[in-house]
């Protein structure tokens, strides 16, 4: 497998790999001019023998050992090895960063963090309170990990994706195509005379 | 279910009415101390967590009086711990050694910021009030001169300042922690104060009358401080009550206020009548009390050294000379540990690497044990 692809960072964190090489070269007509598909970059100053820096906690003997011999890419300034780090937080920081303040930015992020916490735990106390008065909440208890929270905003943020046919050159390949949600929803409210027939 | 009104009420205090389930009675564990009466404290509860009563943390801190960030941690984590710290013990042995008969002691706490100071002051305040002292707190000494409402020219002094709403607040917050103790020992004011033609506190009022006077009249607020600070002053001497004070931010006393006069003339703090107020419980010509004052660098100030001779100034350190200097300082590993403990027991901290040994190592070294910081980085995770 192309070295390129094996050390592409997940930014999103969800452990999802990126799609398989086979795709990716055949939608590089399509793609021409974009030097990322989805989230894997295709265009990159290192040569593909270049690897990934890593610090000592993540490193296992074998790998410190492999990349002894190896060059190594330019660390990025905000690389830590710190245990709370994660990747999707520092990329959500820089993208609401304005004019390089990174500072700012931060502080914004840890603000908005706090925030999220102190609510899920009210929250969690109302909750606790309903149950024990013997009127329990018909949901379970909140999620009070404001990493938690915002993972699975940035996930119910993202756009759908649906595979399409497209003819090009008398060949028809199946492109992704972004479908808004509303417009799924349009449709099966305008379908809803038919929903019963799913019952047969 | 407690009616609304009340149910607004205590929310708007900060101190929502929980049940068992959400706030269960903390089982005695290596973090926290069982002995929530501050009179009791001693060396074997160092460096652990002691829960202020609600009653009593309603009492002292109802209107003012703890730091934002302790107030918010109080509401969310719906208790009060303070942990036992040395700095407050050496006051607290002070306290209790001290001669009523003698000049009052004066302490002055120093150290880095967010070190734990107004902490330390919020647990001697406790135990004052359980101890029947009373107390006269100035949370931040520098907001009468830097962040104040409103001020005006005062009537009997056209030089001096006084503070009609932040004054009658202070009031309302001087009522709080003492109006229990006030009723108890029934004091009663020594000389006749004249506020208008048709206004007067006859002599041998209740003290209490002053402070009424005060929160519902705020043109005469800050002459009622005056009043009631002088009273309280000669009722200690007088060995009829106990007296505490404090001032956080003494520093800011001797510094210049961004209020400014019609001439547009500089008003410094010493022009304002309520600092007068609290300048005459700094002297050390009464007894049966004592005074403890903080120094934090505050906006105007000298920069600099954060040590109190720099940050007092020649006029402030040749007022409050002789003192007792307290360091407060950072917190040792083992009570960071301990803090760190506390916030995952209380659901502050999420993060699962927070749980691990890497990750308290890791929250000790960033804050490097500073209170402050420390409760800044765990905000996030």
């Amino acid at each position: 497998m192309d070295c390129r692809y094996h050390s592409a960072p997940d930014w999103d964190g969800s452990g999802s790999q990126p799609p398989p090489v086979t795709m990716l070269r055949s939608l590089r007509c399509l793609c021409r001019l974009q030097p990322t598909i989805g989230h894997v970059r295709t265009m990159s100053q290192y040569p593909p023998t270049f690897r990934e820096p890593t610090l000592p906690p993540e490193q296992t003997d074998e790998a410190r050992e492999q990349l002894t011999f190896s060059p190594i890419k330019a660390a990025p300034s905000d690389l830590t090895s710190s245990a709370f780090d994660h990747p999707a937080v520092k990329k959500f920081t820089n993208i609401i960063m304005k004019g390089g303040d990174k500072n700012l930015a931060q502080i914004l992020m840890a603000k908005t963090f706090e925030r999220i916490k102190r609510t899920q735990i009210q929250r969690l106390h109302a909750t606790r309170d309903a149950a024990s008065e013997g009127t329990p909440d018909q949901d379970e208890e909140p999620v009070c990990d404001p990493l938690q929270v915002f993972l699975k905003a940035l996930e119910n943020s993202k756009p759908r994706l649906q595979l399409v046919p497209i003819i090009r050159g008398g060949i028809t390949y199946q492109g992704r195509v972004v479908r808004l949600k509303q417009e799924l929803h349009r449709q099966c409210e305008a379908n809803r005379a038919y929903a019963h027939y799913t019952y047969g | 279910m407690l009616p609304r009104c009340r149910l607004t009420r205590l929310c708007r205090l900060g101190l929502r009415p929980m049940s068992a389930a959400a706030a269960p009675e903390p089982a005695p564990s290596v973090f926290r101390t069982s002995v929530s009466d501050p009179r009791e404290h001693s060396r074997s509860d160092l460096g652990r967590l002691y829960t202020v009563d609600r009653e009593d943390h309603r009492r002292l801190f109802q209107v003012t009086g703890l730091r934002k960030s302790l107030s918010a941690q109080a509401r969310t984590f719906c208790e009060l711990a303070l942990m036992v710290r040395q700095p407050a013990l050496n006051v607290l042995d002070s306290l209790r050694a001290s001669d009523p008969s003698r000049p009052s002691l004066r302490f002055l706490l120093y150290g880095p910021y967010g070190g734990g100071k107004s902490t330390t002051v919020a647990h001697v305040l406790h135990w004052a009030a359980a101890s029947g002292w009373l107390l006269v707190h100035f949370p931040e000494a520098d907001r009468w001169g830097l962040r104040f409402r409103e001020v005006t020219a005062s009537a009997s002094d056209p030089q001096a300042v006084d503070h009609p709403v932040d004054a009658a607040l202070w009031l309302a917050h001087f009522r709080a922690q003492n109006a229990a103790r006030l009723a108890e020992l029934d004091l009663r004011t020594g000389e006749t104060y004249t506020w208008s033609r048709r206004e007067a506190t006859e002599a041998g009022s209740p003290l209490t009358d002053l402070v009424e006077l005060g929160v519902t009249r705020g043109k005469h607020a800050s002459q009622c401080v005056l009043a009631l600070l002088a009273e309280l002053k000669a009722h200690a001497s007088a060995g009829r009550c106990r007296l505490l004070m404090a001032v956080e931010k003494v520093n800011a006393f001797w510094c210049d206020s961004t209020a400014r006069r019609e001439d547009g003339s500089t008003v410094k703090f010493g022009d304002m009548t309520v600092i007068r107020a609290a300048e005459q419980l700094l002297r050390p010509d009464w007894s049966g009390g004592a005074v403890l004052t903080t120094i934090a660098p505050v906006r105007g100030g000298p920069e600099g050294s954060h040590l109190p001779r720099h940050q007092l100034g020649a006029d402030g350190w040749r007022a409050l000379e002789p003192f007792v200097p307290i360091r407060v300082d950072d917190m040792s590993r083992a009570e960071t540990y301990t803090m760190i403990d506390y916030f995952l027991e209380r659901r502050w901290l999420q993060a699962p690497a927070a749980a691990t040994e890497r990750g308290k190592q890791e929250l000790f070294f960033r804050s490097g044990g500073n209170p402050g910081k420390l409760a800044e980085i765990c905000s996030m995770y």
